[in-house]
């Protein structure tokens, strides 16, 4: 009987109760998708280009610039190319080393949320949270966007259903249209107060 | 002639150092055993200081907090940071100095290793949207640090009083200085290199086995690495090497996750720093809370590690194959073929509701429980509410869940979840435990998840582990009499039951476990120097109505406090096959 009546306290607590905030160090602060979606400054679909390690201008910090080639504009304004900057990576004969910040392959297709740091470079917002793989159904021709598991606090209660609760995939398109509806609803929310 | 008894004989031959360092297995907590620099196919080490030996010099501002935007007034954060950076050097070679303070305020390669908490654009620039960053500059081809650095968000408050709704340096600390000693994130779940935390949560101050063995990894050097054993081997896929896979190590004898390490692009993978002992080794997806993009290192450590498998035991997960590791050695050939398919299940929130009652919530990280607390667990991941209870186990001596769910449900997220009612003995063995969810055709691991403090008071106990081989009269099983294994304790008693009438029972004691399958069911599990086979000279007693009984009084030495004694029988049985027969391995934890 206790269990039982402990088992309803809980289930009403758990409407109540998000998921604890958790952070990452190199602990990140967690966002997810829809943080993203309103904090970027623009959100693309790019190829990646060529990437050098540079000092950032005015510091001696290194960073690895990476080229983007930029296929579809999903939030700000339109640009063909643009230039993507991570902490840590090779000058010379001195690399620097940051653990658990997003890494880019030449070739690679990736949708990415972006905004500008401190010292206005293009940055990938909220870390490895901000940047997912582009990968393309051969069968279909379909752009999918890949859902990382281990990223789930940032997609999972957004994609998820009672059929399907770990979806490993989905198009691009909805997933643009998820992202442009998380924009409206938290303008319409900030109008609101 | 009076004959010495057996525990205080093998006791007094026990090693000062041993004696002085309260047993072997007395637990240290380290760093992610991935370490930060390794080459495909060949080791080319990770960046190192020279000399082993760092110091590094603060940005003024911990000398006036109150300046300090992203500080809670009243914080020692230059304390809490050498506290955080003391915990590496306590258990390796790593040695760390705190150089004074500089006016510098941004992270630069200017050869001064620096910690700073400022608010500039390079600053914030460089840590993101992280918490702490730490840029470690190296040369090549010497991998010499030349300069380290530590950057502070000032997104968010840092604390060093234990306020629940800042973040705790001393922790932050603890993980960024496992950075700049050389390793990357881990995938043991409470472990300070773990990649996550929480506002508020302090468990990451001090190392786990994984960091420990981690850092020992890096600093292969007398006494803390060689003191330990390896376990190499290779992981495959339908036939190819497997990359990413989260390859981990748990101990037999308590069950507790010892260290861990990821395969490289060709498949194999090293875990280092294991104590001596009997292991089961299991490989399972990066599939979260650790992903791909948390051990994404450059050149080193690319994308694109392979999570498309299932979690497989060496030599299955039904009945899987242990694995043998000795101080000063490297086991080989631990090689694992994983199961192709994709795993369906999926562990990636966890959550300590110690009142049953009220609010809760779950994050991907582990914690710690002491021992004696009896809480609940929140368990969650996608589909978690339709897995039967029966399915979900804690790993190792002294922690269980000790009934049905008593909740399900979904989070909003989409995830699902359940609540078990959990235990933990006030004699549990420190250290990480697994929950494991196995349905028989799949299973999971959440890997180190739940991590047994030291007890404050920690008690004498004894537990068994390990298989007995099958004798005349059934399988004889070790026990005790006579009360816990006290210093002192006179009245304390080994008991051998199921052995044959008339027959002899010899027992051995060791001060370490070991892993010797002499075939026929028959395992020697502890290690005996120069007596490898059963039986031989020592201590016997006759079996009489099927049972062998020693007297073995624990003497009144109170430096043996924390010592852990391996026992196990073997019986003459001319019945059985090899006209021997042996037992289960019964440990016991001498306290007083």
């Amino acid at each position: 009987m206790r269990a039982r009546l402990l088992g309803t306290a809980l289930i009403l607590a758990v409407l109540l109760v998000a998921g604890r905030e958790t952070a990452k160090a190199t602990i990140l602060i967690k966002k997810d998708l829809s943080q993203l979606s309103v904090e970027s400054e623009k959100i693309v679909v790019a190829r990646v280009g060529s990437q050098q390690g540079a000092y950032a201008k005015g510091t001696k910090i290194i960073f690895t610039y990476t080229q983007l080639s930029v296929e579809s504009t999903l939030k700000g304004a339109a640009v063909e190319s643009l230039e993507l900057a991570e902490v840590g990576g090779t000058l010379g004969n001195v690399t620097c080393v940051v653990s658990g910040m997003p890494r880019f392959k030449e070739g690679e297709r990736v949708l990415l949320f972006l905004k500008k740091d401190a010292l206005g470079q293009w940055r990938t917002h909220g870390c490895i949270q901000g940047r997912f793989d582009v990968v393309e159904n051969l069968a279909t021709g379909e752009r999918l966007v890949k859902l990382d598991p281990a990223l789930g606090h940032v997609h999972a209660g957004f994609f998820a259903t009672e059929a399907d609760p770990r979806p490993r995939a989905v198009t691009i398109e909805e997933f643009a249209s998820k992202i442009e509806n998380l924009i409206v609803a938290a303008s319409k929310k900030e109008e609101g107060k | 002639m009076k004959r010495i008894p057996l525990l205080l004989a093998l006791l007094l031959a026990l090693p000062l150092p041993l004696l002085a360092n309260g047993g072997p297995t007395g637990k240290g907590r380290s760093l992610a055993h991935v370490v930060n620099l390794q080459q495909s196919g060949m080791s080319i080490g990770a960046p190192t200081f020279s000399g082993n030996s760092s110091t590094f010099v603060y940005h003024d501002g911990v000398t006036n907090v109150p300046s300090l935007s992203n500080v809670e007034a009243g914080s020692d954060p230059r304390t809490a940071c050498n506290n955080g950076a003391a915990e590496w050097p306590a258990v390796s070679v790593v040695s760390f100095s705190d150089g004074g303070t500089t006016t510098t305020t941004t992270v630069a390669n200017d050869g001064t290793n620096l910690i700073t908490f400022a608010n500039t654009a390079g600053n914030s620039s460089a840590v993101g949207g992280a918490l702490a960053v730490t840029l470690t500059n190296y040369t090549t081809p010497s991998f010499t640090i030349t300069d380290c650095d530590i950057v502070w968000s000032n997104a968010v408050t840092f604390s060093t009083l234990g306020t629940p709704t800042n973040y705790d340096i001393e922790s932050i600390a603890c993980h960024e200085f496992g950075h700049a000693f050389g390793l990357n994130h881990s995938g043991v779940c409470s472990a300070t290199m773990f990649p996550f935390t929480g506002a508020g949560a302090t468990h990451q101050r001090s190392l786990a086995l994984d960091d420990v063995a981690g850092v020992n990894g890096v600093y292969q050097t007398i006494p803390n690495f060689w003191s330990t054993g390896v376990i190499n081997g290779t992981i495959t896929k339908s036939g190819t090497p497997l990359y990413g896979a989260h390859v981990v190590a748990r101990s037999v004898a308590d069950g507790v996750t010892y260290a861990a390490a990821m395969s490289k692009q060709d498949g194999t993978y090293s875990i280092t720093g294991l104590p001596q002992g009997p292991y089961y080794v299991y490989a399972e997806p990066l599939d979260g809370p650790v992903g791909d993009t948390n051990i994404t290192n450059g050149t080193y450590y690319p994308s694109g590690k392979d999570t498309s498998f299932q979690t497989t035991f060496l030599g299955g997960n039904a009945t899987p194959t242990i694995v043998r590791v000795r101080e000063t050695q490297v086991t080989a050939s631990v090689d694992i073929a994983v199961t192709a398919t994709a795993q369906t299940l999926n562990l990636r929130l966890i959550g300590d509701f110690p009142t049953g009652m009220g609010g809760f919530s779950a994050s991907a990280g582990g914690y710690e429980l002491a021992p004696g607390t009896t809480t609940f667990t929140v368990i969650g991941g996608p589909g978690v509410n339709t897995i039967a209870d029966g399915a979900f186990s804690i790993t190792g001596q002294g922690v269980s869940f000790t009934g049905a769910s008593i909740s399900s449900g979904t989070f909003g997220g989409g995830d699902g979840y359940k609540i078990f009612p959990t235990s933990v003995a006030a004699d549990a063995e420190p250290g990480p435990r697994d929950i494991v969810v196995d349905i028989g055709s799949e299973l999971t691991c959440y890997c180190g998840v739940i991590d047994v403090s030291p007890a404050s008071s920690p008690m004498a106990t004894t537990f068994a582990f390990g298989s007995s081989s099958t004798g005349t009269a059934g399988q004889p099983v070790l026990s005790s009499s006579g009360g816990a294994p006290t210093l002192p304790n006179s009245s304390f008693q080994l008991d051998v039951s199921n052995g044959v009438s008339g027959e002899t029972c010899y027992f051995f004691a060791a001060t370490k476990a070991d892993y010797i399958d002499m075939g026929g069911g028959i395992v020697q599990w502890i290690s005996i120097p120069n007596h490898d086979l059963f039986p031989s000279a020592g201590y016997n007693a006759p079996v009489v109505g099927g049972v062998a009984s020693l007297a073995s009084p624990i003497p009144n030495l109170p430096n043996l406090a924390g010592v852990h004694v391996y026992v196990q029988a073997a019986l003459s049985d001319a019945g059985s096959m090899a006209g021997l027969s042996s037992t289960n391995c019964l440990v016991l934890v001498l306290y007083p």
